[in-house]
């Protein structure tokens, strides 16, 4: 017989209020703590109670430390307790890092990116494997670290998008933008838009990517009506990292300074402009970021560590300094437009001066008095001259502007296209209601119409498809044989919500061009943000379509063309028209 | 009407650490003295300033010392600090101790001078009611295990600074747990390696005092 007292040691388990009187906090702080930051996941007893580990009650005990002496928040004390934050990077004596150390010093990929980003971020090795992943991932597919370590990529990849992951990492490995996939682990499944680099090191080439969501993030789209020219940024961004993630990280730490210093080196590696200002008499800049001195502080200097009432004295320094006393005095946040004159030279978007977009939101202690205003600027200049040439045209365009019929906006859309891009050559499609795996061309020119280059055009049509089924932007360069390599870039046309027959992709726009290489960013951008708005619109045409009329409609237009499911569409609006509930759309 | 200036609680409102790493290495023991016993007065519980202000404070001041922030004799002087202050604090017995007789043993390898968590262990225990006995400091782990064995108390408690020699302490555990004494093990070297005390077969870690406390009266009491 064992002669051992007790069951074997990493066997025992402890309860909830053994837990508490082993960290000196109440039970409702431990479940708390559960519930809002998933700092631990205790197993559980056939009767649901709680059982914590040993490993449970050390990372509980490193959370609570990280809080008590270093000051963090929660939200950071976590992370950092989990492991997912390095804490060599408290010390603000430091020196600050230059964004090429940041790649080249890195002994673990993972350093190359921040945790704390809400963008999920991969590493994969050459066979395609995860090597490192970053919080945001691990959150959101709701696994641990090391579970997803040493997995093939394509395995946490919707089954229908896997041919398209490995495409990603198939040698050589290469830069892309805005590739879009599907990911899916148990139940938890979103849908990102990835770009990836290539990082060379001493043992091998990595390939890192980046995904944003756009499942939550995408806003319902605009229509070619709200192009005011207000001066204002575009309403519709796609979601980035802003003042409220960083505020939310911020939250009641003892010590924002300190927290905010532990994601330095993101801070110093992204283009975003980060700033935190102390809410004291001379409102101190205490931290402010290479991306936030260099281009967004209107003095053009370190200021960090300085009052911001002498160090910000130029125009947009008053702006900011108001705004700041602005977030002091009522608790809330504020967004506003900074923009600079242009650089002599200036060519291209920045012609016109950088602009940025600019949010203050402060920063509460534990007694909920804002102590800091935490600044968050990302240089909206291309979305910006996006909008206004897109702008310029629509102004030109009455059948953009001043219609609602869906086919009078098709024509236009299709005429218009043609211009939107010099030398590139537009296709607009539709998805057939009841064949939403098929698409049909509305209209076409230049290589999407050239009848000689059937095989061509059956590869730029695959892609299309592949965009529409998929519901994902594409962006391919490819060589197909004769006249030089083509960039096709396909936005599906994608509505706010589904439409009244279950679909949820009007159609794509696509663009192809030979022999001029990619499309610059602001060309996407212009693209993008045309494709948004022609949605918008169409989708609003949709929903008010008289349904007693769909089939004449569809009788006299390639869009939309009604199939088998056309009476489906019909009989839920007939019925309503009945009972009253439709009389405003019949 | 009487104002009453409420404050949210937290762990960073009601233990000023900092502020006792900064007297610390300050050199103003009576600060830091003065900042324990206020916080004693207000928790009324010496185990609760052992384990989350000056246990605290030594680990930080031990990790400022290995990132090259302080000097060797800062670390030496803040310990030495943190000792008497641990020593000059009034007993806070609990109300419901552990049964009477209820006796442990603790020891540190042979030559380990880092003593100051074992200290705070054997005050946290004896206003937890339990009697503790402590071998003299130069017996070696085998005679501590034959000492352990002899005397057969409900827990036995190890604490180290620096590792010490590891198929020593494995023999030590192993010929304890045979005689059906648990084992406790905790200090720095066992901190540092968190899988360590599984290897070695002990029945816990002990990663501060108010852990300590509630595993020896799991792995004694039982």
């Amino acid at each position: 017989m064992n002669a051992v007292t007790g069951p074997p040691a990493t066997e025992a388990t402890f309860s909830i209020g053994e837990v508490a009187a082993m960290l000196g906090i109440s039970p409702h702080t431990i479940r708390a703590w559960e519930r809002r930051h998933r700092a631990v996941r205790p197993g559980r007893t056939q009767s649901g109670q709680r059982r914590y580990s040993a490993d449970d009650v050390e990372l509980l005990r490193q959370v609570k430390y990280e809080r008590h002496v270093h000051g963090l928040s929660m939200r950071v004390a976590t992370l950092v307790a989990q492991g997912l934050i390095v804490p060599e990077e408290m010390d603000d004596r430091a020196p600050r890092p230059e964004p090429a150390d940041v790649v080249a010093a890195a002994a673990d990929p993972l350093r190359l990116v921040a945790d704390l980003v809400p963008e999920v971020v991969l590493v994969l090795d050459e066979a395609g494997r995860i090597s490192h992943t970053n919080t945001a991932l691990v959150r959101f597919l709701d696994v641990l670290p090391r579970q997803l370590r040493g997995l093939a990529f394509a395995d946490v990849v919707d089954p229908f998008d896997r041919a398209k992951a490995v495409e990603v990492y198939r040698p050589p490995l290469r830069q892309r933008r805005g590739w879009e996939l599907s990911l899916s682990m148990g139940r938890r499944r979103g849908f990102f838009s990835f770009d990836c680099w290539p990082v060379e090191r001493g043992d091998g080439s990595w390939l890192v990517l980046v995904g944003s969501g756009l499942d939550a993030g995408r806003a319902a789209p605009g229509s070619f009506a709200d192009l005011e020219p207000d001066g204002q940024a575009p309403g519709h961004r796609p979601a980035r990292m802003g003042g409220g993630e960083l505020r939310a990280l911020l939250e009641r730490a003892a010590d924002p300074r300190r927290s905010l210093l532990l994601l330095r080196r993101w801070l110093e590696a992204t283009a975003l402009g980060v700033a935190l200002v102390t809410a004291d008499a001379q409102l101190t800049i205490g931290y402010a970021n290479r991306a936030f001195e260099q281009s967004v502080g209107p003095e053009r200097r370190p200021v960090q560590g300085t009052p911001a009432r002498s160090a910000w004295v130029g125009a947009g320094g008053r702006q900011l300094v108001a705004g700041v006393e602005n977030v002091i005095r009522t608790g809330r946040t504020l967004r506003l437009p900074l923009c600079e004159p242009a650089a002599p030279g200036a060519t291209g978007p920045a012609a016109a001066g950088a602009v940025w977009d600019v949010e203050l939101g402060p920063v509460a202690d534990l007694r909920g008095a804002t102590t800091h205003v935490v600044i968050v600027a990302s240089d909206v200049t291309l979305e910006v001259d996006a909008w206004q040439r897109l702008r310029a045209l629509v102004e030109s365009a009455p059948l953009l502007r001043d219609t609602s019929e869906p086919e009078t906006l098709v024509r236009g859309a299709a005429r218009y296209a043609q211009e939107l891009l010099p030398g590139a050559d537009a296709l607009l499609a539709a998805v057939p209601v009841g064949r939403r795996e098929d698409v049909s061309v509305v209209a076409a020119s230049g290589l999407w119409s050239e009848a000689s280059q059937g095989r061509n055009q059956e590869v730029r049509m695959g892609l299309v498809r592949e965009a529409v089924r998929a519901r994902a932007s594409a962006e391919l360069e490819w060589n197909p044989g004769q006249g030089g390599g083509e960039v096709v870039r396909i936005v599906p046309l994608l509505p706010g919500r589904p439409l009244p027959d279950g679909g949820e992709v009007l159609g794509a726009i696509a663009f192809v061009r030979r022999g001029s290489g990619p499309f610059r960013a602001d060309e996407r951008q212009l693209i993008d943000e045309f494709a948004g708005r022609l949605a918008g619109a169409l989708e609003r045409a949709e929903q008010r379509r008289p349904a007693v009329v769909t089939s004449s409609l569809a009788a006299v237009s390639p869009w939309r063309r009604r199939t088998g499911a056309a009476r489906e569409v019909r009989e839920p609006s007939a019925r309503a028209a009945t009972t009253g509930l439709g009389a405003r759309s019949v | 009407m009487v104002a009453v200036d409420t404050q949210r609680s937290g762990p960073a409102a009601r233990f000023p650490v900092r502020d006792l790493i900064d007297a610390l290495l300050g050199g103003d023991d009576d600060e830091a003295f003065e900042l324990a016993a206020a916080m004693l007065a207000k928790t009324g519980s010496r185990t609760a300033v052992f384990a989350d202000m000056l246990h605290s404070a030594l680990l930080e001041i031990n990790n400022l010392w290995y990132a090259g922030h302080v000097s060797h004799r800062d670390e030496v002087r803040g310990a030495v600090a943190v000792r008497r202050i641990v020593c000059a604090l009034a007993a806070t017995p609990v109300a419901r101790p552990v049964p009477r007789g209820s006796r442990c043993i603790l020891a540190v390898p042979p030559g380990d001078p880092h003593d100051v968590g074992l200290t705070m262990l054997v005050l946290a225990l004896e206003d937890h009611g339990w009697s503790v006995e402590m071998p003299g400091p130069g017996a070696s782990l085998r005679e501590v295990a034959e000492h352990v064995v002899a005397r057969r108390p409900r827990l036995f408690g190890l604490s180290a600074g620096h590792q010490p020699p590891l198929p020593e302490v494995e023999r030590a555990i192993s010929t304890i747990r045979r005689a059906r004494v648990p084992v406790l093990v905790g200090g720095v070297a066992f901190n540092r390696r968190p899988d360590l005390w599984r290897r070695l077969g002990a029945g816990g870690l002990g990663t501060d005092v108010r852990v300590g406390v509630v595993l020896a009266q799991r792995l004694g009491l039982r």
